[in-house]
C-alpha cells in the first residue's frame, strides 16, 4: 500500500499514479516506495478513470503485481535495472509473446505472438512492468471509430478523440493510468496524441529504435517512440529501448548516447529555427496565441528563435502519403479479400492503395535525399525546428472536423501537415505540452537533425524546468481526487 | 492513369475496375464510395509530386542514399 506522505522523497505526488517515471524510480531507489506501491497506484487510477476514457484492450493485472513483487526484491538486493518496477503499456499493435496482440483488429483478435518486439523485451529486461496493451485505430490507420474495442477519449474531453494512431497510449499516459506507453508514428501517430492528450511525446530518429515485432503500416514512414509525463521520462525510455538488432535491417548501427546525461547540458545559447508558412498556416488563433508564449519562454532560456524558410514541404508531404498508401496496400494485400471487416477509415485509405503507381512510389523514395538536404540547409546552424504540435483543438468524434479558424475541414489531413514531412525525411520530432486554449492542450514540436534527440529531449527537459504544462491534469481527474 | 489529367481521378466506374485489377474485388457500394472519396483527397497530392521534375543524369541509389544521410547524421555542419 502507498505509504504515508511524510515518508516519501519531497517530489513524490500524493497519489503514485501522478508520478512520472523518474520520481517513481527515485522513490524505489530512496525505499520509501516499492513497485508494488506503484502498480496499485495505477489499477485504482484505471478503475477509476478505464470506464470514461476505453483507452486498455488488455489490463495486466495479476501478471504485473507478481512482477512488481519481484521488482521490490532486487531493489532490495541492489540488482535493479534502469526501469526496474515502472509500470508501462503498449500499443496492440506491438508484439507480446504468450499475449494477444490485436492491431486493435476484429481480424487478429486471437493473435497471440511467440516472440516479444525487440523493444518491448528491452523495457521488460530494464525491469519495466507491462501493465496494460492499450487502444489503437486499427492496424495503425483505421480511424477514431473501432468496431472492435470502441473509441477511445480524450481525458480532457470525452467527446473528442485522443488523435492517433497511438490512442490508448496518449490517453492512459495523460490520465495517469500509467507513467510510460510506447507509440508507433507514421504520419505523426505518437506526436498527434501527445499534442491532443497533453502528454510529451518522441517520435526518434528513424532507425533509432527497431521495429521488429511491430505491425507495420509503411515500412520507410514506421517509427516507435515514447510516450509520457515529461522529457526526462522519454530520454530514460529511449535509452532503454534504443539500438541496433539484427531482425531490423533499418535500425541504425550507431552507438546509443547516454540521453539521461544530456538533460543536464546547457541550452543557453542554442538556436531554433522556426519555419511559419506551411507549418502555420491552419493555425486556430487561440492555439497560435498560445504556441507564440511558448516560443517566447524558449527565449527565455537564452534559445535564439530565428525564421527559416523550408521550400515544398507541401511536395514532402504529398510524397509521404504517396509512400504510406503503396506500402499500405503491400503490407496488406493479405487483407484485401477482409476489407469489409475493416474499420472505415483504414478500409477507406487501403482502398485507395491501388492507384498510386509505381511511379509515384518510385518518385517519391527519389525526392527524398532532395527534401532532406533542404532541411538541413534551412537548419543551418541551428539545433532544431521549432513548429506547431498540433493548429487546432482535437476533433469530436462525431465528425472529426477540425476548425482551423476560417474553415472547419477534416482532421486528417490537418493533424498530419506538421508530422509526415519529418516521418519522410526521418528526422526526429518531440512534442510537449505548452499550455491551454479553450480548456484544452496547446503542443509545441521540435525536430531536430538525425540521431541528435538527445538536444530535443535536452530543449524539452529545460522548457519543462520552468514551465508547469505538463504537470496539468485533464478534467477527468478532478473526479478521482 | 489511362490519359486522366492529373488530380482529376477515375470516375466510380472506371474507379472499381481498377481497383478490381488489383485484386479489390469485394467492395460493397458503401465501401467503394470511401474508397474513392481517400483517392480524390489523395488525388491532389499525387498530382504535387507527379509535377515534380526528376533529375535523369544522376545515379539514382535510393532508398540507401536517404538511409546513409541519416546514419551520417545529415552531414551537419
Amino acid at each position: 500500500m502507498n505509504q504515508p506522505l511524510h515518508d516519501r522523497p519531497a517530489d513524490l505526488p500524493a497519489d503514485l499514479a501522478d508520478a512520472t517515471a523518474s520520481q517513481l524510480l527515485a522513490g524505489f531507489s530512496a525505499g520509501s516506495i516499492t513497485p508494488v506501491d506503484a502498480v496499485e497506484a495505477c489499477l485504482a487510477r484505471i478503475a477509476a478513470t478505464e470506464p470514461a476514457c476505453n483507452a486498455i484492450i488488455a489490463l495486466l493485472d495479476g501478471p504485473a503485481l507478481a512482477a512488481a513483487e519481484r521488482s521490490g526484491q532486487r531493489w532490495r538486493e541492489g540488482t535493479a535495472g534502469p526501469l526496474e518496477g515502472v509500470p508501462y503499456g503498449l500499443k496492440d499493435i506491438i508484439a507480446t509473446a504468450g499475449v494477444a496482440s490485436t492491431g486493435g483488429s476484429s481480424l487478429y483478435l486471437d493473435y497471440v505472438p511467440t516472440e516479444t518486439a525487440a523493444h518491448a523485451r528491452r523495457l521488460a529486461d530494464a525491469g519495466g512492468i507491462l501493465l496494460a496493451k492499450l487502444g489503437t485505430f486499427e492496424f495503425a490507420c483505421g480511424g477514431a471509430d473501432n468496431q472492435a474495442f470502441g473509441r477511445v477519449h480524450n481525458p480532457w474531453d470525452l467527446t473528442r478523440t485522443t488523435g492517433g494512431s497511438s490512442s490508448g497510449s496518449g490517453a492512459a499516459v495523460a490520465a495517469g493510468m500509467l507513467p510510460l506507453a510506447i507509440g508507433t508514428d507514421t504520419g505523426g501517430s505518437i506526436r498527434i496524441p501527445a499534442a491532443y492528450c497533453g502528454i510529451t511525446g518522441l517520435k526518434p530518429t528513424y532507425g533509432r529504435v527497431p521495429r521488429h515485432g511491430v505491425m507495420g503500416l509503411s515500412w520507410t514512414l514506421d517509427h516507435a517512440g515514447p510516450m509520457t509525463r515529461s522529457a526526462e521520462d522519454c530520454a530514460l525510455m529511449l535509452g532503454v529501448i534504443a539500438g541496433h538488432d539484427e531482425r531490423d535491417a533499418t535500425s541504425s548501427m550507431r552507438p546509443v548516447p547516454d540521453y539521461l546525461g544530456a538533460l543536464s547540458q546547457a541550452v543557453s545559447g542554442l538556436k531554433l529555427a522556426r519555419p511559419r508558412g506551411w507549418f502555420e498556416d491552419c493555425f486556430h488563433p487561440a492555439f497560435a496565441a498560445v504556441y507564440e508564449e511558448a516560443v517566447a519562454a524558449l527565449g527565455g532560456l537564452g534559445i535564439d528563435v530565428v525564421d527559416v524558410e523550408v521550400p515544398e514541404v507541401e511536395v514532402a508531404a504529398a510524397a509521404g502519403w504517396a509512400i504510406c498508401y503503396a506500402e499500405m496496400f503491400s503490407l496488406h494485400e493479405g487483407h484485401i479479400a477482409t476489407i469489409e471487416e475493416r474499420d472505415t477509415m483504414g478500409a477507406g485509405l487501403l482502398g485507395a492503395g491501388p492507384f498510386v503507381t509505381a511511379n509515384d512510389y518510385l518518385r517519391a523514395l527519389r525526392w527524398r535525399p532532395a527534401f532532406q538536404r533542404s532541411l538541413a540547409a534551412a537548419l543551418g546552424d541551428c539545433a532544431a525546428f521549432v513548429v506547431p504540435g498540433a493548429t487546432t483543438a482535437p476533433p469530436v468524434m462525431g465528425d472529426m472536423l477540425v476548425d482551423t479558424g476560417t474553415a472547419v475541414v477534416d482532421w486528417l489531413a490537418v493533424a498530419t501537415r506538421n508530422h509526415i514531412p519529418f516521418n519522410y525525411a526521418g528526422l526526429p520530432g518531440l512534442c510537449l505540452p505548452c499550455g491551454l486554449a479553450d480548456g484544452l492542450p496547446v503542443s509545441l514540436q521540435l525536430v531536430g537533425w538525425p540521431h541528435d534527440d538527445a538536444t530535443l529531449l535536452r530543449i524539452g527537459a529545460a522548457y519543462q524546468a520552468v514551465t508547469d504544462h505538463h504537470r496539468a491534469k485533464p478534467p477527468i481527474l478532478s473526479a478521482v481526487a | 492513369m489511362s490519359g486522366l489529367a492529373p488530380g482529376s481521378g477515375p470516375s466510380v466506374e472506371l474507379f472499381a475496375a481498377l481497383a478490381a485489377y488489383q485484386g479489390l474485388t469485394s467492395l460493397t457500394e458503401a465501401r467503394l464510395a470511401l474508397a474513392v472519396a481517400s483517392h480524390r483527397e489523395l488525388a491532389t497530392d499525387l498530382a504535387t509530386l507527379r509535377a515534380k521534375p526528376m533529375a535523369f543524369l544522376e545515379p539514382v541509389p535510393e532508398p540507401a542514399q536517404a538511409l546513409r544521410w541519416l546514419e551520417r547524421g545529415g552531414d551537419r555542419p
